[in-house]
């Protein structure tokens, strides 16, 4: 048989193999050290300066605003508003995900419907839907006082200084088992179906086949819906900013608002910027807690 | 570099590095891989996963390197293809130095055990896409390849995509594919062992029947004795990253030059040269071993040695069957007729001719 | 009826119950902007009408509104694709120094809220004229850590043979991305697609911080802008104009929603 002759001529442009990995890594990075690492490291920069918007002078002021802030209450109620509402939101969050993605999981048929009843909330956009919960929770005729109000006598929630926080945390639980159900659902799914079936026929039950072989194999997903719910908690602003703009009384601030305020709106950017370290310090600090205490499964997870 | 095709046109390359480098421009005649003094370490370990291999691979010849997982013999593989690099040693390929050149320019062409076909692309597709790479014009593009479909068969397919197909022809494609290049060495990792054991007979025989008609150099990969036994020209039995023994098939087999061979390829029996067997052991000698075909029921003569054994067990293996014993404590193995279903306690012989003599170390003593 | 039923049948019961509390907001939200009467006084009739939303139009500038939003959230994703894949495949499956430390900037990335970042990003943009423009909008919000780390997932997931297959055909190192990676990492595309585009859409945050007009105003920012605490905009028509901010998203999302799970599932599948 005559061999088959290769007349390829043209010779190969191609990168040298050294170049690839900065070529690939680059555009990327650039973004990512333009608008994080170098804005972030310029945060700490800036709590040390003071700007007037009228005059547009920068002028060193030092430890100066820390002192002014850190000592301020509203920013000591603003972290306490946004720790409160965390352990809130977070807990609920993955919990009621949890359980609505096994329910899912469980349910021989219309997966795909209640999947997306569940996820609808987070798809949403926070700022329409706080206009119909701001009327969700109306003093007197809204729905929530005319039910759970009638019952409890918890009323008025919005303009109380202490039911306030408590209805945006629903709010933001609300909005928030969506997205968190989903990565549930997605790790459910990849437990492979004969591990269930040898633990049936070794006589575990339901819950038995849970705790040993499921909620094993949700290890990443759980630590990746713990961070994702904890990241978005801490920096919640949508519903804050429309529905009750901090109020009543500072009680509904939290730092993401309270920076907007500074940042923003005052164009204060040194004390803006001090509301974003305490900010980052906080999501640094439970993040790196998360990570350590169960993070080596997001790194395996995936990897064949 | 002009180059004249059979057809008597001339087509002009490029290159001017060595043809059997580049690989593609390559006279058709197949090439030989030689190895010297390869080592691998994979990020600085202890253990080598490669320790000083030599090996030839005559052209037109196929090589089978055989072994446990773990012995090394993929990672040889993947260094005769550039896929990975040596820690310290030659790779030749053709007569020329190719340890420095990249993978795709080696003129070696792979075959994978999970076929790594383009599951967007059709049958034609994925058998023309090395070809596409390589810039060869549209019409000897299609030419090749269906030539190269015609030969593995697949004329019927041309238009299916992968998932439409069977292992089977999921494999025929591959290797279509790598020899649609024309490639100076063919090499094939563990190829069929994701078929059924029919399909593997059918496949086996099919490339041994390609390789005799193409005349191509080929290195294959198996942890399979029966097909490393079936297909090779020269056997290569691997451990723990070093060559225990390289030569043809009935040399190996007949001739193990370690214990580990022995055991690996037939089940030899190892004793230990002591009780019934120490009459007869070399000086040096610490085991004694003998093929499973070679214990014989029954009391020898006076030229043989004499043994009595436990059965243990018995397996049906077809046209004969396997038996278990236990001769003085050790544990042995011997193949009867199908018919025959010895049990209790039995007498039988082994010829003095018949069995082989090992060191301590496991080393051959001839 | 046997255990096994009753079982199905309380999870179903269940899954309705906390169905309902999800989709309620909505089903209020659109008979408060469909029926008439005023749901502040707790009185709404039964009688449909298009009124409120006849107003809720003419309160915007709808179709720019919408306009904006889609030219923002499509070019950040588009971008985000074209940055994030080249690095996620390097980290998968390429070998070099500093690829680890890489890795956890990018895992920072992923935690850092934009908050932290808007008022250093406020004066670059400031200072190079661009507040108050798209580029304020867009730029900023390229470089993703969460794409990235999807993707790689799904990148570790294509078995190496692929790319040694590629690579003996002859295809370069920076042509596996879009002959072997791109065409295995759809449904990640997919997930990340929606993610991206609906947080994006979504956002308040970052144009309240990059805009100082109405001109390019999103439509987060413009509901907003009408619908405060202290807005003259009857209720029901704030609830039409809610309406008509979340619907489309919801719409297109109902359409597209059967590639998700199956994105978010971090196998990539066999062939």
């Amino acid at each position: 048989m005559t061999p088959l002759l290769d007349a390829s001529a043209r010779p190969r442009m191609r990168t040298p193999r050294r170049y690839v990995p900065t070529l690939l890594v680059t555009p990327a990075a650039t973004f990512l050290m333009v608008f994080f690492i170098v804005p972030l490291s310029m945060v700490a920069v800036l709590t040390l300066f003071d700007y007037q918007p009228l005059t547009r002078s920068v002028s060193f002021v030092g430890l100066r605003n820390w002192h002014r802030i850190l000592t301020s209450p509203e920013l000591q109620q603003a972290t306490v508003n946004t720790l409160l509402y965390a352990v809130m939101t977070v807990p609920l969050i993955v919990g009621v995900s949890l359980l609505a993605a096994l329910g899912i999981h469980a349910l021989p048929r219309w997966g795909a419907l209640w999947r997306t009843v569940y996820f609808l909330p987070t798809i949403a956009t926070m700022a329409a839907m706080s206009v119909v919960w701001r009327w969700l929770f109306y003093p007197g005729t809204g729905p929530v006082d005319a039910t759970i109000g009638r019952l409890t006598g918890a009323t008025d929630w919005l303009h109380s200084t202490t039911l306030a926080l408590p209805a945006i945390a629903v709010i933001g639980s609300w909005a928030g088992i969506g997205s968190s159900m989903v990565m549930f659902l997605a790790g459910l799914t990849s437990v492979p179906q004969h591990l269930h079936e040898a633990g049936r026929l070794d006589g575990a039950g339901p819950w038995h086949r849970f705790w040993h072989i499921t909620w094993p194999a949700l290890g990443p997903s759980t630590m990746f819906a713990l961070i994702i719910a904890t990241r978005d908690a801490l920096r919640v602003f949508d519903q804050v900013h429309v529905m009750t703009d901090g109020g009543p009384l500072g009680s509904t601030e939290t730092l993401a608002d309270l920076q907007w305020r500074y940042g923003v709106s005052y164009l204060d950017i040194g004390s803006g910027s001090i509301v974003n370290t305490v900010l980052l310090g906080l999501v640094l600090v439970t993040v790196a807690a998360q990570y350590l205490a169960g993070g080596r499964r997001l790194e395996r997870a995936g990897a064949r | 570099m002009r180059l004249k095709t059979p057809d008597g046109n001339t087509r002009r390359t490029t290159s001017t590095t060595h043809p059997a480098v580049a690989g593609e421009t390559a006279a058709p005649t197949p090439s030989a891989v030689r190895v010297s003094a390869a080592t691998k370490r994979f990020d600085r370990s202890e253990t080598a996963a490669l320790d000083d291999v030599h090996l030839t691979v005559p052209a037109g010849s196929i090589t089978v390197l055989l072994g446990p997982s773990g012995c090394g013999k993929t990672t040889l593989l993947r260094c005769i293809t550039g896929l990975e690099t040596l820690t310290s040693g030659r790779i030749e390929i053709g007569g020329t130095d190719v340890t420095d050149v990249a993978a795709e320019d080696r003129g070696v062409a792979m075959v994978f055990q999970n076929y790594a076909l383009y599951p967007n692309k059709t049958v034609l597709g994925n058998i023309e896409f090395p070809l596409r790479m390589r810039r060869v014009d549209r019409v000897a593009r299609r030419e090749r390849a269906l030539r190269a479909a015609e030969l593995m068969r697949l004329g019927e397919l041309l238009d299916r995509k992968p998932s439409e197909l069977s292992g089977g022809q999921r494999q025929r494609v591959g290797i279509g594919r790598a020899l649609v290049r024309d490639p100076a060495v063919l090499v094939m990792d563990e190829p069929f062992s994701n078929l059924d054991a029919a399909l593997r007979d059918t496949m086996r025989t099919e490339l041994v029947t390609l390789q005799r008609r193409l005349g191509m150099t080929v290195v294959f990969v198996t942890h399979d004795q029966v097909e490393a036994l079936a297909l090779a020209d020269q056997l290569v039995v691997m451990r723990a990253g070093r060559i225990e023994q390289a030569g043809p098939p009935e040399e190996v087999y007949r001739t193990p030059a370690t214990t580990f061979v022995a055991t690996f390829l037939d089940g030899m029996n190892i004793f230990a040269a002591e009780g019934p067997f120490e009459s007869c052991s070399m000086p040096g000698a610490a085991t004694v071993g003998c093929r499973p075909d070679h214990l014989r029921v029954g009391t020898g003569d006076a030229a043989d040695i004499d043994l009595r054994g436990q059965v243990l067990m018995t397996e049906l293996r077809g046209r004969d069957r396997l038996v278990h014993l236990d001769i003085g404590g050790q544990r042995a193995r011997m193949r009867v007729p199908a018919d025959n279903r010895p049990s209790g306690e039995i007498a039988l012989h082994v010829r003095r001719s018949d069995l082989h003599y090992f060191t301590a170390d496991g080393m051959r003593r001839s | 009826m046997n255990k096994t039923n009753r079982r199905v049948l309380g999870v179903h019961v269940a899954v309705a119950a906390g169905g309902v509390v999800m989709l309620g907001p909505f089903v209020l939200m659109l008979a408060g902007a469909f029926l008439a009467g005023n749901p502040l006084g707790g009185e709404l009739s039964s009688r449909f009408t298009l009124d409120h939303f006849r107003d809720a139009w003419a309160a915007l500038d709808w179709p720019r509104v919408y306009g904006a939003s889609l030219l923002v959230t499509g070019a950040i994703f588009i971008a985000q694709v074209v940055t994030s894949l080249p690095i996620a495949y390097a980290l998968a499956r390429w070998e070099f120094r500093g690829r680890r430390p890489t890795f956890k900037v990018v895992l920072v990335c992923l935690v850092i809220p934009p908050q932290v970042t808007a008022i250093p990003i406020y004066f670059l943009m400031s200072g190079l004229g661009l507040l108050d423009s798209y580029s304020a909008l867009i730029l900023p919000s390229v470089g993703s850590g969460f794409c990235i780390y999807l993707f790689r997932q799904f990148i570790l997931a294509i078995p190496v043979s692929m790319f040694d297959a590629a690579r003996l055909d002859g295809v370069g190192p920076v042509a596996m991305l879009w002959r072997v990676v791109f065409p295995q990492v759809r449904p990640a595309l997919v997930a990340a697609g929606v993610f991206s585009v609906v947080s994006h859409w979504n956002d308040l945050y970052w144009p309240s911080v990059m805009l100082t007009t109405d001109h390019i105003a999103t439509v987060p920012y413009a509901v907003a802008g009408v619908s405060g605490p202290d807005s003259t905009v009857p209720l029901s028509v704030q609830l039409a104009i809610a309406a008509l901010a979340a619907l489309p998203l919801l719409v297109c999302f109902v359409l597209v929603q059967r590639h998700l799970v199956r994105g978010l599932v971090l196998t990539a599948d066999g062939e």
